[in-house]
């Protein structure tokens, strides 16, 4: 992991927390989930993993133009 | 004394257009920028111009499917659906952008022009997002 990726995990850890902790969540606020759901959150979760990486990786589009003469 | 002027999409003046051709000395090209609220790339009679920029509608739909998700693990995860709303609601209005910067670049008589142009804030949103949504599925036990 390199830098920005560790400033960014530890930014969105403090900033979870602090929005858990007003808003009153406590470990018995849980609700707990079914095998299938918890598939469904791996695999969403996964996809949007790769997802990012490619648009880190390949966020650019390049584009040749000409234009006309605009008489 | 007639004064000539640089055309860039004459082929007499100068050089024609075409990779390779070059530009001769004294040939005017104007390029410049200003922060606008459009991302925007204005070429006017210009040519041999390359333009590389952020994909800015990958950015929106990725932010987009992340918050989604972020409130699709808050429903199903914590019991009291208002309280889940409302963290949903805070969350997101802490770390949603406004808007992305948007640059307007202006190309005008110019020939053989390469711009680069890339959207810092719209990587960094996106991290941030992602490290939000993978700090709250370990937060709430949810795998």
């Amino acid at each position: 992991m390199n830098e920005s990726d560790q400033l960014a995990n530890k930014l969105g850890e403090l900033l979870l927390g602090d929005v858990l902790e007003r808003n009153g969540f406590t470990p018995s606020s849980k609700r707990p989930l079914t095998p299938e759901q918890k598939q469904q959150i791996r695999t969403v979760l996964e996809n949007l993993q790769v997802e990012t990486e490619r648009f880190l990786q390949h966020s650019q589009r390049t584009i040749r133009r000409e234009s006309k003469p605009n008489h | 004394m007639e004064r000539t002027t640089f055309n860039a999409l004459d082929p007499n003046s100068n050089v024609g257009c075409g990779r390779g051709s070059g530009v001769e000395q004294g040939a005017e090209e104007t390029i410049f920028t200003e922060q606008a609220s459009d991302d925007h790339v204005i070429i006017k009679d210009s040519c041999d111009v390359t333009v590389t920029t952020t994909d800015i509608q990958a950015a929106v739909n990725l932010q987009v499917a992340i918050q989604l998700a972020i409130a699709l693990v808050l429903s199903v995860s914590i019991a009291d659906g208002s309280q889940a709303q409302k963290i949903q609601q805070d969350l997101l209005q802490r770390i949603s952008t406004k808007q992305l910067i948007r640059q307007k670049t202006y190309i005008e008589n110019s020939r053989g022009i390469e711009v680069t142009m890339t959207d810092a804030e719209a990587s960094v949103s996106i991290q941030l997002l992602l490290q939000v949504l993978l700090a709250l599925v370990a937060k709430l036990d949810v795998l």
